[in-house]
């Protein structure tokens, strides 16, 4: 009599690996979730999906890249600090060979740093921006102003 | 298609940086596909000692100070008469439900990733964040890693993931944002083919394969739901999996070596993994005892002592460096209330879902349960399974910053995944091994 039906048989690796394919039943529930997107469209950033919001940053910092040259510092200005914290967590991959000069760290500003930025980073085109800032590019998601930084 | 390109060289070449060492380690049988499993392991592995040590003496990171040495260290190691083995003539075709079924998770795996609903947002926070500036400042960098404004990109982690994506980079010449977080699936192939390997040549082809395939679908499920994408999820796993697969199913007196240097991958994966490599040798020490098996606390120093050290080694360079030295210490686990437990297992419960609404559980679980009299086998699952969720039960019960629930749901299914990877391994043991491990090498 056999105690185990699922063990040493040939019988029983069918029956695991039948189970592991069934298993694969449950796939469309992740190809689903997140932002709704087009089933085989490519994503343009890393996290269309699974963060919208972080997708629209990511995307308001790769097109100011362009506008910002290789060597030159920043600041990056948003509405919220929760928003200016997670674009200058995500600035520091993008806009490797860049200065960073954040204008608050977690939420807590930090005072006179942002000021020596020779770019500032205004997503939405918002925050308290110097008035004489000149808007150097207008892009998807905000704005990019000269700062005062001396590569002015 | 460029970028695909590059991901596919970057990880080429991590294969052959393990490949000398992977044919010396591996036991007679191995296939090609397993060599390879196991090659690209032991690459990634040496790639990050090297890597410091480059960082150290400040060399700095190229294709060429990156790849020749390694590649000199594996092809003598590969050409040398001493450890060179016969790769085995596949005894029996790989069933079809098997083959069908990995094919199918790895499909499903490499779509979620394309598709960006399986990446993690900690991909563009921190891992992919450090890979791109190490690279480009052709190395680590200590001032940057050092600065108070950095310590959100937890500097002190282990650096396996960033530095094997640094590499991409350094092979590709950029950072291909969008395509990166693919490594991931890289992780995942090798790990297949490492433990497929193995447990074919273990637990038998039919058996052994089949084990492979579920571990395959249950894993790929889990990965894509937990957003593990571009992380140190795919590492930690591999290194934990591959590990237990070797000590689950190894000789008596078989060298520990392989799975050992795995611990010690596991452990420069991520925090977890010292926890995890330590656990599951107090388990193989434990299994060896109740088996009698000769010398247990001997034969566990190895796999004890690798991870360890691959950790201190770690916290050495911070050392060196200036980087703040040691692992950030866990919240406040003095003011854990146990009253707590009530409130938050519905929360557990609902984040072991694994992308299956946790039916991926059901079927190693049944095989345990069914199997009480091989409770000894599978000891080491045991024990690592008790050790995450203690862990965790510490922290899910003590003072947390933001809702427990969210806690909860932002750490649980990544961190009980190399408990699932272990419960399937230790259900297929006992499903088709030998009591003792010594079934023939298909």
């Amino acid at each position: 009599m056999k105690r185990d039906p699922i063990a040493g048989t040939r019988r029983g690796a069918a029956v695991w690996a039948l189970a592991g394919i069934l298993l694969l039943a449950f796939a469309p529930r992740v190809w689903r979730r997140g932002a709704p997107a087009p089933m085989f469209s490519l994503p343009e950033t890393p996290i269309d999906r699974v963060s919208p919001d972080g997708a629209a940053q990511w995307v308001f910092l790769s097109e100011s890249l362009k506008h910002v040259p290789r060597g030159a510092s920043y600041t990056i200005r948003a509405a919220t600090g929760d928003e200016e914290m997670n674009l200058f967590m995500m600035s520091l991959g993008l806009f490797e060979g860049h200065m960073p000069y954040p204008n608050s760290y977690f939420g807590i500003p930090i005072p006179g740093y942002a000021a020596n930025a020779d770019f500032v980073l205004a997503y939405g085109c918002a925050g308290d921006g110097a008035a004489e800032n000149v808007v150097v590019a207008r892009v998807r998601g905000g704005c990019v102003q000269r700062g005062a930084g001396k590569m002015r | 298609m460029t970028a695909f390109l590059d991901l596919a060289v970057s990880a080429v070449l991590r294969a052959l940086f393990g490949a000398g060492p992977a044919r010396r380690l591996c036991a007679p049988g191995a296939s090609l596909w397993g060599l390879a499993g196991v090659a690209y392991g032991l690459g990634a592995l040496l790639l990050t000692v090297e890597s410091l040590a480059l960082s150290a003496a400040g060399i700095p990171w190229t294709l060429a100070s990156m790849a020749l040495p390694l590649l000199a260290l594996s092809g003598g190691l590969f050409f040398t008469s001493g450890g060179t083995k016969e790769l085995a003539r596949p005894a029996a075709r790989v069933p079809l439900a098997a083959l069908l079924g990995g094919t199918l998770a790895a499909a499903h795996l490499a779509f979620s990733l394309a598709s960006s609903t399986a990446n993690s947002v900690d991909f563009v926070l921190f891992y992919g964040v450090k890979a791109a500036l190490f690279a480009g400042s052709r190395g680590i960098p200590s001032a940057v890693m050092g600065h108070p404004l950095f310590v959100h990109a937890a500097p002190r982690y282990p650096p396996l993931m960033p530095i094997v994506e640094a590499w991409g980079v350094v092979v590709a010449g950029k950072m291909p944002w969008r395509f990166a977080p693919a490594v991931s699936l890289t992780w995942f192939l090798a790990g297949v083919a490492a433990i497929g390997s193995r447990l074919r040549g273990r637990l038998g082809p039919q058996g052994g394969a089949s084990v492979a395939a579920y571990w395959a679908c249950a894993m790929a499920l889990s990965f894509a739901w937990s957003y593990s994408g571009g992380d140190g999820e795919a590492p930690l796993v591999f290194y934990v999996g591959g590990a237990a697969a070797w000590l689950l199913t190894e000789k008596p007196g078989e060298s520990r070596l392989l799975p050992s240097l795995f611990l010690a991958g596991a452990a420069l994966s991520k925090q977890e993994g010292l926890l995890a490599a330590l656990a599951l040798t107090a388990g193989v020490l434990l299994r060896d005892a109740m088996e009698k098996r000769p010398r247990p606390v001997l034969r566990a120093i190895l796999p004890a002592l690798l991870p360890v050290a691959a950790v201190f080694a770690w916290f050495g360079y911070e050392k060196l460096t200036g980087i703040p030295v040691g692992y950030r210490p866990p919240g406040p686990i003095a003011h854990m209330d146990p009253r707590l437990l009530p409130s938050i297992v519905p929360d557990l419960l609902r984040n072991l879902d694994a992308g299956s609404l946790g039916l991926s559980w059901a079927l190693p679980l049944v095989v345990l349960a069914a199997n009480p009299k091989k409770l000894v086998r599978w000891i080491p699952a045991l024990t690592l399974t008790g050790a995450v969720f203690a862990a965790l039960l510490a922290t899910y019960t003590s003072p947390v910053p933001i809702a427990r629930s969210v806690v909860i749901a932002r750490t649980l299914p990544r961190a009980c995944q190399p408990v699932l990877s272990l419960l399937i391994l230790g259900a297929g043991v006992v499903a088709f091994g030998d009591p003792r491990g010594q079934a023939p090498d298909a």
